[in-house]
Parts: C-alpha cells; structure tokens; sequence
C-alpha cells in the first residue's frame, strides 16, 4: 500500500503565549494535515484549550505564527477566522441559552445569509428566500444530529447531553473545513459518550446521501479533537500529539503513544 | 400543485373489487388532491394521488424486473412511512401478497415468519433492520433481495457492494426503466389481479404452538371496509394517522383501506419521539387504538388539569359533572332536554374543546376501542368530555363483529351490536362463531389448523366465550379455554370476574369458586387501609381485620361492587352468595404466587371448609388456619366467617 | 408557539410567519382600521396623546434595537432624537423639502450614533453607559453653542400636497403610516440575520465571535439603527410642535426611554408597544393626579407645592423598583406568559 501524502491544513510554528509571568505554551509546533481525527491530549492546565484559542483567534500569543489557507492567524479576529473555515465547539458550551435550538442553528448561518440590514428590513424578497433556504440547511443539520423533538425548546431548558449535541450542530452550521472539538466528552456517561463519538465520526465521514447539503455529504475532513477520555482518543484518532506544561512531549499513532516512556510517566500512569 | 376539492366517492357506484383496482380509480378521480403527508425537516410534504399512484407503479414494477411473480409473498418490516405505503401499494399492483413483520420482532421470530410465508423479498427500513437481516442471511434462503429505503448509514462500502441489498430509489429506477420498456405494464397487471387473490397475510400470535399466518384476499379487505364504512363512514380528505403496523390486523382498520377505498389521508409523523406532537398537529378524524393508549391520554389529561391555575381547574371539573349527566341519558336512550343541550354547548366551548384541542382529538369523528374491553369509567370519561367513543370487536380472522353502531346507543361492557353482513351465534360451549364476508381464507399452509378454526358451513370457531343479550348486544367473557364450568354445562370465566371485581376501591382481592357446582361464589379480601379509613369516617367502629372484615356495613359496601359486575355477566355466570374473608391472601402463605396469580388448587385444599360453606345453607363458618410469623414460629387463627348471599334483583 | 390543533406548515414559509392563522389576521387588520379611524370619535386631547404616544414608539424601536436587542445600553437616546430634530429644521428652513429633511435627520443621527458607539469596541455595560452619557451633554452642548440649540428653530406646518397637518387629527395620520413602516421593518430585522446577529453579540459574544459574526461592526450598526430611528422621531416631534428646541430633549427623557424598552420587556417588539403606553400612560396620569394630590394638602405644607412637580418622578422611581424585583423580563413577558396560558388551556403545562 503506498502511504498517499496528506496535505496539511493548519501548520502551528514555535508558538508561545504568556499571560502576565506565567507561560502557557512554549514553542509548540505541529501540523494538522486532511483527512484525519487528530487528538490532543495532557493533563489538566498544560495548554491544550489555550491552543486551540490561539488556533481560532480568542488569544493572540505573543511568537509564532498559525499558517491556514496561506493566511497568519495570529492577530486575526476571532470571526475572520470563522469565516475562513475553522469551527469550533467550547467545553464550557457557549450556546445562547435564551433561544431555541432552532434559533441558534440558524444563527450560525450568518456567514452564508448574503441579505444585510436593508434587504432584512423590507423582508419580502431576497431575505425571505435565505431566510427559507438557510432553514432547511439547518432542519437537515438537526435530523442528522436527531434532535427533532427538541427543535423549538429553549436551550437553556435542556439537558447537558443534548445542549453537547446542538453545540456539535452550531459549529457544523459553519461548514468548517477543520474542526476542533474540545473535550466533547466530558460529564458524559457511557451511553452518551457512545453517541457523540458515533455522531463524530458521521460528522467526518459524511453521508453521501439523504440530504441536499453537501457539507454534510461530505464530511469536515480534518477534526482536531481534545480530549481526556484515553478509550474514545485511541478509539478514533489517527495520530495523537502529548501536551504537558505547555510543551509538545510526544507525536504519533495511538500505539505509539501508548507505549511512549515520557507520555506514560507524565500522564497515562496507572490508567493503561 | 396540491389541490384543494370536495369530491363525494359513492362507495356503492365507484367499486373496483380489488384494492390495486382503487389505487387506478384514486389516481383519476381524486388525481391532485392529497394521499399521503409525511413530516420532514420539520415541515410536511404532501403527496398527491397521482405522484403515489407513480410511486407505486415504479416499485411495483421495478420488482417484477428484479424477478418477483404474481402470488409471491413479500415480507415487510419497519415503522409507516410514505415508502411503506408506496411499496405496498406497488405489491397489490403486481398482484404480490403482503406480509408484515412486527418492527420488534426479534432475529429468530423473523426468520420463521420469513420461511413460513416463503417470502421472496423483504423491505425494511433502515440500517438497523438490514443488519438483522445480514445476521440471518444464510437461514432465509429463499429471500432474493433486501430493500430499505431510509438512506442514513447505508453509504458505507459494506453495504454498497452487497449485491443482496438494494434501496428504495433504485428498485424505482429499475421500475422507470421498465415501465419505459413496456409501457402499460402495470395497469394490465391491476386488470389481472381477481378478488380471490391473495392480499395480505398477518401473522397472529402463537400461544398454543407456533404463529399462524392469517391470509385475506382483496376481497375480504375490500369488505372489510364497507363494513366499517357504514358505522365509521369518512369521506375523502379525512385525516387518519397510522402508527399500526402491517403485521396488526389493526392497519386495514385504520389505514391502507381508509386510504384507497374512502379516500382518507394518510399522515405520518416525524420519528417516534416527535409523535405526541405531530398528532396534534394531524388532528386526526378516526382512530383505532388500545385501552392502554386511551387509559395513557386521560390520565395525562387529569395530570395536567390538576396541575393547572384555580380558574382553568375549577371550570373544567365544574363542566365535567355536564358531560356524564349527558352521557347518563345517552345510555338510558332519553331524549335530552333543552336546558341540558345548552349546558352541553357550554360545557364543550369552555372546557371540553380546549382539551381536546391539546391533546389532539379535536376533530376526531369516532374514537374505537379494540383489544381489551376498556374500563367502564374510562369509557365514560371519554364519551362525558364529547369524544364519541365506541367499542369494537374484532380479531385477526374476523376483522370487525361487533362495534356499537351508533354513537349514542351504547350500553357499558358491551362489545356493541352485531355488525351488518356478519351473522354470530353461540355455541352449545358458550363460544362464539362469526360468518362473514370479510372472514379470513385460511392459515397459511396450515389445513389442519383452518379444518379446525373453520367449519363446513363456514362458520369461524372464535374461540372467545361471549354472549348476545336479547337486545343483540354482545358480551365478552374470556377465552374459551380459561372458562371453568359449573356442574349444569355452563361455562364462566373466574379471571375475568376477579378481574372486574378487584377495580373496587375497597376490594384487594377475590377468589371466584363454582367449578362443578350449581352457581358461582365469590370470596373477597378487602383492602385494609380504605376501609378503615371509611370505617372511621362513617363511625363504624372496629378493632381487628377480622373484626372489621365481618362488619355487616362492609359486606354492603363490598355487595354493591358485586352488584356492579353482576350486572355485565350472563345470568348463570353471576355470584350467588359471597363472604368476607377475614384476611388477605398471601404469597408468604403460599396463596398467591410471587406475580399475585392465585393458586387455585392449593387454596381449595387449604380452605375446604369455607368453599364447601359456601355452597351449604350456613350462614357462619368457622375457620382454623395455621399460619408462620415471619420468623417461622407458627400460630393458628380462628375466625368466624359470615356468609351472604345476594338478593335476586 | 402554540398553534391550534389540526395547523400545519408545509413549507418554511408558514412556519416563519407571524400571522399564521385565519384569525390573527382579523385581529390584525381590525387593529389597524381602528387605528386609521381613530380622529374621527377621538378628542382632540386625545388625538396629540396618541402622536405623542407615536413618536415614543418610533424612537423606543430604536432604543429597543440597540440596548434591547443588542445589548448596547445608551442614556444618551434622547440626544439623538435632538440630532435629528434640528438636523430636519434647519434643512427645512433653507427649503428642502420636510420628507426628506425627515430622513436626512435620521442619517445624520445615525452618524453622530456610530461616533458615540465606537467605543463599544473596548468597553461594555456599565463604561458604555458613561459613554453614551457624555453624549447626551457633549451633544447638547454642541447644539446650544452651534446650532441655536437656547433659541430654537422654527419649522413651518408640514405639508402633504395640498393637505396641511397642523393638527393633531392630520398630524396623526403621518405619524401611523411612519410607525407602521419603522416597525415593520424593526420586526423584520429581528427576523433575519441582522437582528440573530444583534441577539448574538448581546447574549454571548464569544460564540457569536465563534460563528463569525464580527461583534464590533454589529455593535456600530446597532447604534447607527438605533439612533436613524432616534433621528426620525426627534423630526416627526419638530414637525408637530413646528419647533425644536433642546428642552424637550433632557437627560431625563434619556432614561424615560430606556424605563419603556426594561419596563416593555428587553429584547422584544411587542415591549416596545406595551412599554410605551405604560409610560406615556403613567406620565398622563401622574400629572393630571399629582396637582389633585397637591390640592388635598393645606398650602402652609411644605409637601403641598412639591409634590405636584415630583410626584411623576416620584411614581416613576417606584414603578421601575417593582418592575426589577418582580417582572425584570417586562410587561412583554407577563403577556407571553398570559397567551401561552390562554392557549394551554385548560391544561397547566403542556
């Protein structure tokens, strides 16, 4: 079998970002190539979160640069990013939890609705027509994440697991090229912890048929994915990179990593 | 182009006999109106005659060029969507036959109803069921190909590159492409498909040795339906909804005949999760459901109106006392005074229509009991509050016996009156035996099994025990194989009638006795704790169960839930004499099993005495029982036990 | 919401209507004849409350879009209505023509908005606020020293044709086609990606940032909406009196606005509406009691003349107290929660 090159969509450079005297990471440098489930794993507070916030623009570090589509990241507002194609879910789960999940959905669309303040404010016409078409990419998006029965209920009101599910569903609204989960599975039980992972891996691989959506048909090919739960990581990634106290200690295919000497003394442990 | 008509279908004029005949005559005379709504993506998608008639036709033929022959049988197993219906109605075109499979039936069962019907191709579903499928492969032989129709998961190369998988779309392909090739194709195969041809076939339950398939023609179904017709008539454009599956009886009831004979639409929901709410939305005109659903829906009601603000409950449970005194001279066939239709007016604009409208069954014309003989507070509860409810008889073989026939003639416990076209008869056994129309062909390669269920003259040997009052009105009992019989020949039913009796509110328990005596007697248990609670309301004092359980005030209370289950059973059935029993039976005692099922046997040979009383000219027993405490030290109880008999009314 | 049973959408497009059924729309075209036949059983008293009552409406959609919607609290909201009431008298006065003055107004209020907006970029709530308050003095200033703000600027009767509106009766009419309009299109703004956008920054700005929607230009564009409408409504108001002046313009109408859009119900258009009449209402009543509450007391009292000028302040300090402790979501809500009972019944909860 020829091992065919990936091309590689995010390349991160000697990256290091400091908050006031504390450094959070330090020359990290990797490449996030297509087609791949890439994971990051480390303890708790060596800089995982705080990559992937430089990675979509809510920090900016202080070196380094972040090559994506040929652009420097590093300086660019958060929704410029977005626009480019990097989605992203958030651990904490920013969600608005007023509106509906119908309503969040369809507020993610924003970077697709061309109609601006004047063709909003007559509505008939040009509005209307996104308003309908954007409606259905975003009833496709809810029947692949089955989240029907709860289309029009506040989120706020729902329960953690599916408010998980509709932030899976805002960020794939974006139709992200590359898409960074971070820590998807955390205060999930073991029913719950199978669905998401299989809702992920249906995010990467697509569909190919049942909807008219081609984001959805076919798959967000690279997804970066922070995670603490070692049995979904060796699970489903294809190459796992080791943080710890801001620094890259190991890179490589899941069996790599699990027998690596530096990874198991500074995190696996006793968990192997 | 939907469009929106009226058009009137005489049902005695416009009479293709075989159901593919009513798909052609549906696609030209209704053409755009509305068949089939199925919820996607959140909104409905309406399909009009015309589009499912093309629909079929293409399934239909796409089939025949996968190699299916005319008289095979084709197996069906998923939930109802617009492609079961498509599908279906491609098969009666080519003159296939319909088998349904329940949707939870597990790997095993379904290989058996696979193999027994030797079942050329099975649709299912979705993913889920094609992997079933796959695990069984190599012990369904005969199946030619699996077809599933729900895309989701099925893009992967395991099952892309199966040769014995194939989807929905495709199979219309194929069938496009033939129809081009010989155009007509399908319409000649409807003009040759006859009324004696087989249908479908459903599968009934196997509690005395395996499933038999149930096989109907076109014509039973197509009789079926005028039948049904004439006491649940709907026009076109009427909305049905259908969660039945095609392995229940319950679908031509409520579904594939409604659609193609009266021209009703069929709505189905988005995913089962989303049903409660979708049914509001499809305001349905008729349903046919289980004493379970109808006992689930009121309950949910009274939860939430007792849970509502001061003024929504009050003027609710004011309206509701309206609505039974209605109901009261519905059933004594009193012509009701003008004070009260105005009070019923009132009571449904500001009570009774808002609930209905939450729950769904604002527009419903008729709502049909089938199954079990629904509780006669339930029953009522539904007709006070407008739902006009009805009781319906019916089995697999026989699809409609007995149903009331007209909204306000009912009588409570009943099964309703006989239907036109069926005739029904008793049985020296106390059986009942049904000939009709629309009466099943046979079992599916089961002669012995028909030999047995169908006689020379035709008749159906139900094997239900009922009766027919003089008014015509029909009487469940039991299954005739759970009946006993006293030492004159007649036969009762002691579960049924523990059954009825334990819904008292002051009873726990009662132990029906007669076998092979003159008459039945009933030994009660009453419930401790609601009956001391009465006791101490009405100044009845007392000190021990025992003692309580002899008051001569109890034995009324408890005489008046006799009474009340008297009434609904035949003459010889009903109890003649009762006591009290002075404690409760217990499964420590080893008078119940641990699931509360009482041990007849053990518990004649224990209380001989008392049943032997019951039947004598005493009116007090005395009973010595040895009972052990918990720790196992034992202890015996004397008590006097009074007997009572029951004044003939 | 709540549909009766047997509705239902077969396309987007029903679903996303605000007039669904059959009788909403009786409900809304009966609402609108009343409204156009209202001068002719109406006092004349009556009829200049109703365009005053107008022209609140028109500027609280504004207000309610920018902090309601946005999230971006102004105090500075009745200085924009100056901007533009001066804006359209001066234009009037060198012989453009009202309608266009009117607009040119609202643009104009719409810029000055953006420039005390911009620092929204960097700093949220509380330090907004301040900022928007310096708006309401440095604006003032400006008019006062530059553009006759003490003296006032005559505007002469609008007319339409040949039709003057110097009363209230004909001035009504403008002012109900000109609200008619601003709200349709404000409701169809929060209809569509703008107003997501606005709820968006308003509600959690990180995500919205995460969904590509650039906080800082929405913000700007808030203020320059918020404020045209401010705009429009300070000409509408020059028009009616044929004057404008800095007095009706005053930090207190500042926050007399931002009570209708927190009493109303943030975030809401129908607030707008029930928030305004409150007010406007409560005002009305406030002062035609408050004089009656002063005669009571004997005029050696010290409360006795005071009371008469504070007692609408007096009120409206109260009202607002009780609106935060027990209905912070607004007059809106109560009503939301009214309709969804009424459409439950007789069931508690669905």
């Amino acid at each position: 079998m020829i091992a065919v090159q990936k091309e590689t969509r995010v390349k991160v450079e000697k990256i290091r970002l400091s908050f006031g005297g504390v450094t959070v990471l330090i020359d990290i440098e990797l490449e996030i190539k297509d087609n791949e489930i890439y994971a990051i794993i480390g303890p708790n507070g060596s800089g995982k979160t705080s990559l992937l916030n430089c990675i979509s623009g809510f920090y900016k570090p202080q070196q380094g640069a972040i090559y994506y589509k040929g652009k420097n990241l590093v300086g660019m507002r958060p929704h410029k990013i977005a626009g480019l194609g990097i989605g992203r879910t958030f651990q904490n789960l920013e969600l608005f939890t007023g509106l509906s999940t119908l309503d969040n959905l369809r507020a993610a669309r924003h970077l697709f609705i061309k109609s601006g303040l004047f063709s909003g404010a007559l509505y008939f016409g040009p509005a209307h027509h996104e308003e309908i078409k954007h409606m259905r990419v975003v009833e496709e998006i809810i029947d692949f994440l089955e989240i029907e029965p709860i289309r029009n209920r506040a989120v706020g009101d729902l329960p953690y697991g599916l408010r998980k599910r509709v932030e899976l569903g805002r960020a794939l609204a974006l139709e992200p090229d590359v898409l960074l989960v971070d820590e998807p599975m955390a205060g999930m039980n073991l029913e719950e912890k199978e669905d998401l992972t299989r809702f992920l891996l249906d995010i990467y691989e697509g569909t190919e048929f049942g909807y008219d959506s081609e984001f959805l048909k076919k798959g967000v090919k690279s997804i970066v994915l922070v995670e603490h739960d070692m049995g979904v990581v060796m699970d489903i990634a294809e190459r796992i990179t080791v943080f710890d106290f801001g620094r890259k200690i190991a890179e490589g295919t899941p069996d790599e990593i699990s027998g690596d000497v530096k990874v198991i003394k500074a995190y696996l442990g006793q968990d192997i | 182009m939907i469009a929106k008509g009226k058009v009137t279908v005489d049902l005695e004029k416009d009479r293709p006999a075989t159901l593919s005949a009513y798909l052609q005559r549906n696609a030209q005379i209704f053409g755009d109106m509305v068949a089939m709504r199925q919820k996607d993506y959140g909104v409905w998608h309406e399909y009009s005659w015309k589009q499912c008639n093309e629909m079929s036709k293409h399934f239909g033929l796409g089939l025949l060029s996968l190699g299916l022959n005319r008289g095979d049988k084709v197996c069906l197993l998923g939930d109802n969507e617009v492609e079961t219906y498509w599908a279906v109605y491609g098969l009666y075109g080519v003159g296939a036959v319909v088998v349904g499979i329940w949707v939870d039936a597990l790997p095993d069962e379904a290989v058996y109803y696979l193999t027994d019907s030797e079942s050329r191709f099975i649709i299912v579903r979705d993913q889920e069921q094609v992997d079933k499928m796959l695990r069984v492969k190599d012990k369904i032989p005969l199946i030619d190909k699996v077809i599933w129709w729900e895309p989701k998961g099925m893009a992967a190369p395991m099952y892309k590159n199966n040769p014995w998988l194939i989807g929905f779309n495709d199979v219309l392909d194929l069938g496009i492409k033939y129809d081009r090739e010989n155009p007509g194709a399908f319409e000649e195969c409807i003009r040759q498909v006859k009324p004696e041809d087989i249908a479908n076939m459903y599968y009934t339950a196997g509690t005395t040795g395996a499933a038999k398939g149930v096989v109907r023609s076109h014509s039973t179904q197509v009789f079926l339906r005028k039948i049904i017709d004439r006491y649940y008539p709907l026009v076109p454009g009427d909305d049905c909804h259908t969660m039945v599956q095609f392995a229940s009886i319950g679908e031509p009831l409520t579904g594939s005949t409604a659609n193609l004979i009266s021209g009703a639409v069929l709505n189905f929901p988005e995913s089962p999760d989303t049903t409660e709410m979708d049914v509001r939305e499809i305001a349905p005109h008729f349903h046919c459901l289980t004493p379970r659903f109808y006992e689930e829906i009121a309950s949910k009601m009274r939860v939430r109106i007792e849970a509502s603000g001061f003024l929504k409950r009050t003027v609710f449970n004011m309206m509701l006392p309206i609505g039974y005194k209605i109901v009261e001279y519905e059933i004594e066939n009193k012509e009701i005074p003008p004070l009260w239709k105005f009070l019923r007016w009132l009571a449904w604009w500001t009570a009774f229509r808002p609930n209905l409208d939450k729950c769904g069954l604002l527009k419903m014309k008729y709502g049909c009991n089938s199954g079990f003989v629904l509780g006669a507070h339930t029953f009522k509860f539904y007709r006070a509050i407008g739902v006009d409810m009805r009781e319906f008889y019916a089995s697999t073989e026989v699809p409609l016996i007995a149903t009331h026939w007209r909204g306000h003639e009912i009588k409570i416990g009943s099964l309703g009156q006989i239907v036109s076209d069926v005739e029904l008869r008793m049985s020296n056994e106390g059986e009942l035996w049904i000939r009709g129309p629309h009466r099943f062909n046979e079992y599916y390669r089961k002669p012995e099994k028909t030999a047995a269920a169908i006689d020379a003259n035709g008749w159906y040997h139900s094997g239900d025990a009922g009766y027919i009052d003089d008014e015509g009105y029909v009487f469940y009992i039991d299954r005739v194989t759970q009946l006993a019989e006293l030492n004159n020949g007649n036969k009762y039913s002691p579960q049924a009638v523990e059954a009825q009796i334990r819904f008292g509110a002051y009873i726990k328990d009662c132990w029906i006795l007669g076998e092979g005596r003159e008459y039945v007697a009933g030994l009660i248990t009453i419930d401790f704790d609601s009956v001391s609670k009465w006791a101490e309301k009405y100044h009845v004092p007392f000190t021990t169960m025992i003692d309580l359980s002899q008051k001569d005030q109890v034995a009324e209370l408890v005489l008046k839930d006799i009474k009340r289950v008297n009434k609904g059973l035949p003459p010889w059935a009903r109890i003649k004499k009762f006591a009290v029993f002075h404690k409760e039976f217990d499964p420590d005692e080893a008078e119940l099993t641990r699931s509360r099922k009482l041990r007849r046997e053990y518990m004649y040979s224990k209380y001989k005495d008392m049943a032997d009383g019951l039947y004598s000219d005493e009116d007090i027993i005395q009973i010595s029982a040895e009972f052990s405490y918990a720790d196992g030290s034992k202890d015996t109880v004397t008590a006097k036990v009074k007997i009572r008999t029951i004044p003939e009314t | 919401m709540m549909q009766p049973c047997g509705v239902r959408n077969t396309g987007y497009a029903q679903q996303l209507s605000i007039v669904r059924t059959p009788l909403q729309w009786v409900y809304l075209i009966a609402a609108l004849i009343l409204a156009f036949c209202l001068p002719l059983f109406a006092s004349s008293y009556f009829m200049t409350f109703m365009v005053y009552l107008g022209i609140t409406i028109i500027s609280a959609l504004g207000l309610m879009l920018l902090s309601g919607y946005c999230g971006q609290f102004s105090m500075g909201h009745a200085a924009f209505m100056m901007v533009g009431a001066f804006t359209t008298a001066n234009l009037n006065a060198s012989g453009i023509n009202f309608f266009i003055a009117l607009i040119l107004g609202g643009i104009v209020a719409a810029a000055v908005g953006v420039v005390f907006g911009l620092p929204s970029g960097k700093v949220k709530d509380f330090y907004l606020i301040l900022s928007t308050l310096a708006a309401q003095f440095i604006i003032t200033y400006v008019i006062v020293g530059w553009f006759k703000g003490d003296v006032g600027v005559h505007i002469p009767a609008v007319k339409v044709g040949n039709w003057t509106l110097a009363h209230a009766e004909g001035y009504w009419y403008l002012v109900l086609v000109v609200l008619i309009l601003m709200t349709f299109f404000a409701k169809s703004i929060t209809r569509t990606k703008v107003g997501r956008a606005f709820i968006a920054v308003r509600d959690n700005d990180i995500a919205a940032e995460a969904m590509g929607i650039n906080t800082y230009g929405y913000k700007l564009l808030a203020f320059a909406v918020g404020c045209f409408y401010a705009g429009v409504a300070g000409g509408l108001w020059a028009g009616f009196i044929n004057f404008a002046t800095v007095d009706h313009y005053s930090l207190f109408d500042s926050i007399w606005y931002l009570a209708i859009v927190f009493v109303g119900g943030v975030g809401t258009i129908t607030g707008v509406f029930f928030g305004s009449i409150f007010i406007r209402g409560l005002k009305e009543i406030a002062y035609v009691v408050s004089p009656l509450i002063g005669n009571l007391l004997p005029p050696s009292n010290p409360f006795a003349e005071g009371i008469t000028l504070s007692l609408p302040y007096f009120l409206f300090g109260i009202i607002l107290a009780v609106f935060i402790i027990f209905e912070p979501r607004g007059l809106a809500h109560r009503w939301e929660l009214l309709k969804a009972s009424g459409r439950l019944w007789p069931w508690g909860y669905w």
